[in-house]
């Protein structure tokens, strides 16, 4: 039974997990959601960091937590439905966890920021958990409704840190691991000292290295990402 | 007694439906079964609406299934428990119409032992106190209105739980206007606008919060102003919460703005330091936590714009010391809210006080900076003096020096100047609270 509801064109990557999510400096950001999920309470979070902080990795890893413990639960990217209007929002509430991805798509849009408002105030008294990530601080998104924003302030908030270079390298070898791919640390620090640093970036590198490692029965070792990434 | 039938029903409808909508949409259906036609009972609007729309063909489909009949499937609200005539009533009110469920939603902590009272709010929470003791009486209809996060909510859920406790046979509701509005809608949509009348015209009390939500939307505002008018004559509390002072609502009736005037209008200001504190330190306890005095002191002084903002500091502080394991103290709490305390510096400077106060008061920023000492330059001067004293952490020189290189002394008497003037004048007092807010929020 599917318990994760999702706009239509969205679907949740099946690898964004707890179990994948490297937390680094980010543990007790992650714990707190954990554990929230696991409460009988209200708990709002709003979370924001800078791009490839791992906002969308630790929202979906929420949804399929909450998935695995019977828990009904919904992602809204609002980057790519902030056009389609507020009525989006509209049975959510019933649900017992929400994740609104990248609220500042909305900001400033007043049926939105009102649609928001009464979905947090259900969510409350059904003792649900939203979760709202973005980019910045909730004072500097520039929400024009006052009772939006102090809710929004009420709950916790976190700020996402980018990971250390060791963190990348983990997150690197997690990855490849989950598909049964055996990367060295050593490779993983090669990798990572001749990309591009962004989390993202990285990710697409190493699932190019493990596409062609598997076609080419290959490890993943230094001379073969060298030949790959034609270095 | 449950019917057979729907019993049937409700074993095919727990295999088609995911566990979360069966329990959420079709275990709260009552069902009884007059003459072959099976009556289906909703709690409320909102459920009967749901199932009308995702869950009646299926129902009709499996009903006709087993009866191997057209099937004759009514969707009302109600409840089979109380239709049944035979249960005693005990009702408090003569217009109290038998089949109705009041459900409060009030939230049970929400009292007014746990209510910090200071200067900003005492005026409210006194009026509050009385309306709890003597409700439907002097005070009807109460108005609390203030900014918000300032406890509206609080007190207005708080007469409505001292009210339940004085008398547990009321029957009080709180909800929010948009609640009122969407379960209008959704009556009118579904016929049902009788029972949405009579629901609302039949509680002891009615505590309709944030009504500012009810401007431009006419038709909710006539059956309010109707409901409004029927509980006045039976003398049922009314308490309502506003945003500002409700003439000031635009889109708003007059014949409901007069009204709203009837009984008491009672405002709610920001907390000063003081309860600010307070109120930390009741919250603390309230976690269980044991929150040192100064670092309330820090986070009272840090975060002044409403509550909500100062309960989720103490929250972030709170968890930021649970998972170190640490006991909260000072560097502990400067640690937790170092992103927000970033924040706040770089936005309040000298220079954005300079701006926001020269705009508020029409004049140049260069004004402010000049030798100019006529009153209309003087006393914004000394306003942006005493505010970047109070909201920066820069030295009376350094202040001093960033008002074209005036003596600290001269900050220091512009600051005490501020403070003689607010409790002298009302009106530097509204000027000095407006700066305030527009810089601190």
């Amino acid at each position: 039974m599917n318990l994760i509801q999702l706009p239509l064109g969205v679907s949740l990557n099946g690898y964004a997990t707890f179990d994948n999510l490297i937390s680094g400096p980010n543990k007790q950001i992650h714990i707190s959601v954990k554990q929230a999920l696991l409460s009988e309470q209200f708990s709002c979070f709003y979370i924001w960091g800078q791009k490839g902080t791992g906002k969308t990795h630790l929202l979906q890893a929420a949804c399929h937590d909450a998935a695995a413990n019977s828990k009904s639960a919904s992602y809204i990217p609002l980057q790519h439905y902030s056009d389609l209007g507020e009525n989006f929002l509209k049975g959510q509430d019933l649900l017992d966890l929400v994740c609104i991805d990248d609220i500042a798509n909305i900001a400033g849009k007043n049926s939105w920021e009102k649609a928001l408002f009464f979905l947090f105030n259900e969510i409350k008294e059904r003792n649900g958990v939203l979760i709202i990530t973005s980019g910045c601080n909730v004072k500097e998104l520039g929400i024009t409704l006052p009772d939006l924003q102090t809710r929004l302030e009420w709950g916790l908030k976190y700020k996402l840190a980018e990971l250390s270079d060791l963190d990348k390298i983990d997150a690197l070898v997690l990855r490849c691991e989950s598909r049964g791919i055996e990367l060295s640390a050593e490779t993983a620090k090669f990798v990572l000292n001749r990309s591009h640093r962004a989390i993202e970036t990285l990710c697409v590198t190493i699932d190019q290295l493990a596409e062609a490692a598997i076609s080419d029965h290959r490890k993943i070792t230094i001379p073969f990402v060298k030949t790959i990434l034609k270095l | 007694m449950e019917s057979l039938l729907w019993s049937k029903c409700l074993k095919w409808l727990e295999n088609e439906l995911p566990q979360s909508q069966f329990s959420t949409w079709v275990r709260p259906l009552h069902a009884q079964e007059i003459n072959g036609c099976l009556r289906l009972l909703a709690p409320n609007s909102f459920v009967l609406d749901h199932v009308n729309e995702k869950y009646y063909d299926l129902i009709c489909n499996i009903i006709s299934t087993i009866t191997q009949d057209p099937p004759q499937v009514v969707l009302e609200i109600g409840s089979a428990g109380i239709n049944n005539s035979d249960v005693p009533t005990n009702q408090p009110n003569q217009h109290y119409p038998k089949g109705i469920i009041h459900s409060s939603n009030i939230n049970q902590h929400f009292n007014f032992e746990v209510f910090v009272e200071g200067k900003s709010n005492q005026m409210a929470k006194a009026a509050s106190m009385q309306v709890s003791e003597n409700p439907g009486d002097a005070y009807n209809p109460l108005l609390i209105y203030g900014g918000v996060g300032l406890g509206k909510t609080h007190l207005m859920q708080a007469i409505g739980n001292e009210m339940m406790r004085r008398n547990p046979n009321s029957r009080v509701v709180y909800l929010h206007s948009e609640r009122f509005v969407a379960d209008m809608v959704k009556a009118l949509q579904h016929n049902v606008i009788n029972e949405f009348k009579k629901y609302y015209r039949s509680v002891d009390g009615l505590l309709i919060d944030d009504i500012q939500f009810f401007a431009n939307k006419e038709r909710s505002q006539e059956e309010f102003f109707h409901t409004f008018n029927a509980l006045l004559e039976g003398q049922q509390q009314i308490i309502m919460t506003c945003d500002r002072y409700p003439k000031e609502v635009q889109g708003l009736e007059e014949r409901l703005k007069s009204r709203f005037g009837w009984g008491l209008t009672v405002a709610i200001e920001p907390p000063e330091l003081e309860t600010r504190v307070a109120i930390l330190m009741g919250k603390a306890a309230q976690m269980g936590v044991d929150l040192p005095h100064e670092v309330a002191f820090f986070v009272g002084k840090r975060i002044r714009s409403n509550i909500r903002e100062l309960e989720g500091a103490l929250r972030r502080v709170v968890a930021n010391a649970r998972f170190t394991n640490q006991s909260i103290s000072l560097d502990l709490a400067k640690e937790a809210l170092r992103d927000l305390i970033a924040l706040q510096d770089r936005l309040v400077t000298i220079e954005n006080i300079q701006k926001t106060v020269a705009e508020y008061f029409k004049i140049r920023v260069h004004d402010l900076l000049s030798t100019r000492r006529s009153r209309s330059i003087t006393r914004p001067r000394q306003m942006a003096m005493a505010l970047s004293k109070e909201l920066t952490n820069h030295s009376l020189p350094e202040i001093g020096d960033a008002f074209g290189g005036r003596d600290h002394t001269t900050v220091l008497h512009a600051t005490r100047k501020i403070d003689e003037l607010c409790n002298l004048d009302i009106r530097i007092q509204e000027d000095y609270r407006n700066l305030l807010r527009t810089l601190t929020t």
